[in-house]
């Protein structure tokens, strides 16, 4: 590891995190030792429950991730998570935590001394691109920047769930973290109308035709601005846009090929980090043809 | 409520109201001006039965079987389009939560079924396991789906994006624990989790 910034999480990777996007896990892994970030796996983690669990039983979908926050607690760290859908899954419940009287905080405690935790509402959930953005900083990721990524046009996707709910309506809709990092390697950032429209979710795989019309739209404006690639920050995004993007061709007659990498991916480049050690081949949709000229 | 179909009498349910109003969030639909700005922040709003909108006024009206039996609750995909731009400060996706979780036993949407398949395979495993699931999942709503899905399932396997074998935790015992809890608060007094 290169020089410790003091930043420390408890790093909650995710389901997808082990399976589709071991790609997204690799990056955000190799850039954070990077930049000195630590980033420990919190031991024994358990799936967040996502949309899943919301939609069958409302307890149970605050108490899997409350069992998270509990071990994080523990740990004394606030918790790093990479996926949106997870992120919006821990705050619902840190959320009841803030609240003066939740009679849903107290069903949530003692729920989870029925299985020997504890958890007082003293962790905060934070996205890897707000670490990098807001704990770490701009002026901390510009002096690392080794390459520029001079020449590669892109939009920056973040999908509906990164800054949903929950902030103001402007930031809501048309968040800047993400473009202001990949201004600062570089990159040219194309303006994109749809960054946090959404991608379908699990639709694509209980109701395809529809979650395949959502994706047409976002790789229709994407071609239409000239980028080279759509940059995103949530594992679920990605499978929609790369691993679906041929069926998207095949459904609308169109010829789209379009790289969906990561935003961490291309932060790495820009740090020095080797290619391989980003895992920037793993992509549907090709990218390390239009990547390693950088690297 | 004149935009509201003709429906007999006693299909109107005055208790389903309370039921959803007992909730944080489901009490907000009390302050709902039927704006109508949910529905059109709505990404899938055009194919479902009944629009957002439309979807909260027969909540209040007490359209139970109508509400609960409608594929509208199952179209969301919680974007929170909706809950960011409502000048009353509903939480839309939470209130469709509620509904679905109110719904769910009897649902035979396919996106419940997934739901349900998924929450299966994370209370087997404490992780969420893919191939277990969507094998889960095709054998409820057809095979056809399975073979339609393969050639990806085999394009990610072969970029290591899928394994094949699922782990279990160490705290499965916890996890199930938790389900158990949850599953005894729904069958407690008012017949829904939480």
């Amino acid at each position: 590891m290169s020089q410790s910034s003091g930043l420390k999480y408890a790093y909650f990777p995710g389901c997808s995190l082990q399976s589709s996007a071991v790609d997204y896990n690799r990056s955000i892994l190799s850039t954070c030792t990077e930049l000195g970030i630590e980033l420990r796996e919190l031991e024994d983690w358990n799936c967040c429950g996502t949309t899943a669990v919301t939609s069958t039983n409302l307890l149970l979908s605050y108490l899997l991730p409350a069992r998270n926050l509990a071990l994080a607690e523990e740990e004394g760290l606030d918790l790093a998570v990479a996926c949106n859908s997870c992120l919006v899954t821990h705050r619902r419940v840190t959320g009841c935590f803030s609240l003066d009287i939740s009679p849903l905080a107290n069903k949530i405690r003692s729920s989870l001394h029925k299985i020997g935790r504890t958890f007082r509402g003293r962790v905060q959930v934070r996205h890897i691109l707000d670490i990098l953005a807001e704990d770490l900083g701009f002026e901390g990721l510009a002096g690392k920047v080794k390459r520029r990524l001079e020449g590669l046009k892109v939009v920056p996707y973040y999908g509906c769930q990164y800054s949903r709910p929950g902030a103001q309506l402007k930031e809501a809709e048309m968040p800047e973290s993400m473009d202001q990092i990949l201004d600062l390697l570089g990159v040219e950032v194309k303006e994109y109308s749809r960054k946090t429209k959404c991608c379908g979710g699990v639709l694509m795989t209980t109701k395809p035709e529809i979650a395949a019309a959502l994706v047409n739209e976002l790789l229709e404006e994407a071609a239409d601005r000239g980028a080279d690639a759509i940059v995103v920050t949530c594992p679920l995004c990605q499978m929609n846009l790369d691993i679906y993007q041929g069926d998207v061709n095949a459904r609308f007659g169109r010829s789209y090929n379009l790289p969906v990498v990561y935003f961490t991916q291309l932060l790495g480049i820009a740090l020095g980090v080797k290619l391989v050690e980003l895992d920037v081949h793993r992509g549907f949709v090709p990218a390390e043809p239009l990547l390693r000229k950088y690297a | 409520m004149a935009a509201l179909e003709l429906t007999r009498r006693e299909e109107f349910d005055p208790a389903f109201l309370s039921l959803v109003a007992s909730f944080p969030e489901g009490a907000k639909i009390r302050h709902c001006v039927q704006c109508g700005t949910c529905t059109g922040s709505c990404p899938v709003s055009y194919q479902m039965q009944h629009t957002p909108r439309k979807i909260i006024e027969m909540v209040r009206a007490g359209m139970r079987r109508a509400v609960l039996t409608s594929d509208s609750i199952w179209y969301c995909a919680s974007c929170y389009s909706c809950s960011v731009r409502c000048p009353q400060g509903i939480n839309l996706p939470e209130v469709m939560y509620l509904l679905r979780s109110i719904a769910t036993a009897t649902a035979r949407d396919r996106s419940a079924i997934f739901y349900h398949c998924f929450s299966e395979t994370v209370r087997r495993y404490g992780r969420l396991h893919e191939p277990a699931l969507m094998l889960r999942y095709q054998l409820r709503t057809g095979l056809l789906g399975l073979f339609k899905n393969l050639p990806i399932g085999v394009q990610m396997l072969a970029k290591g994006k899928l394994h094949l074998l699922g782990r279990r935790i160490g705290g499965c015992q916890e996890v199930e624990t938790l389900f158990r809890l949850a599953e005894d608060e729904r069958r407690g007094s008012t017949g829904v989790p939480i």
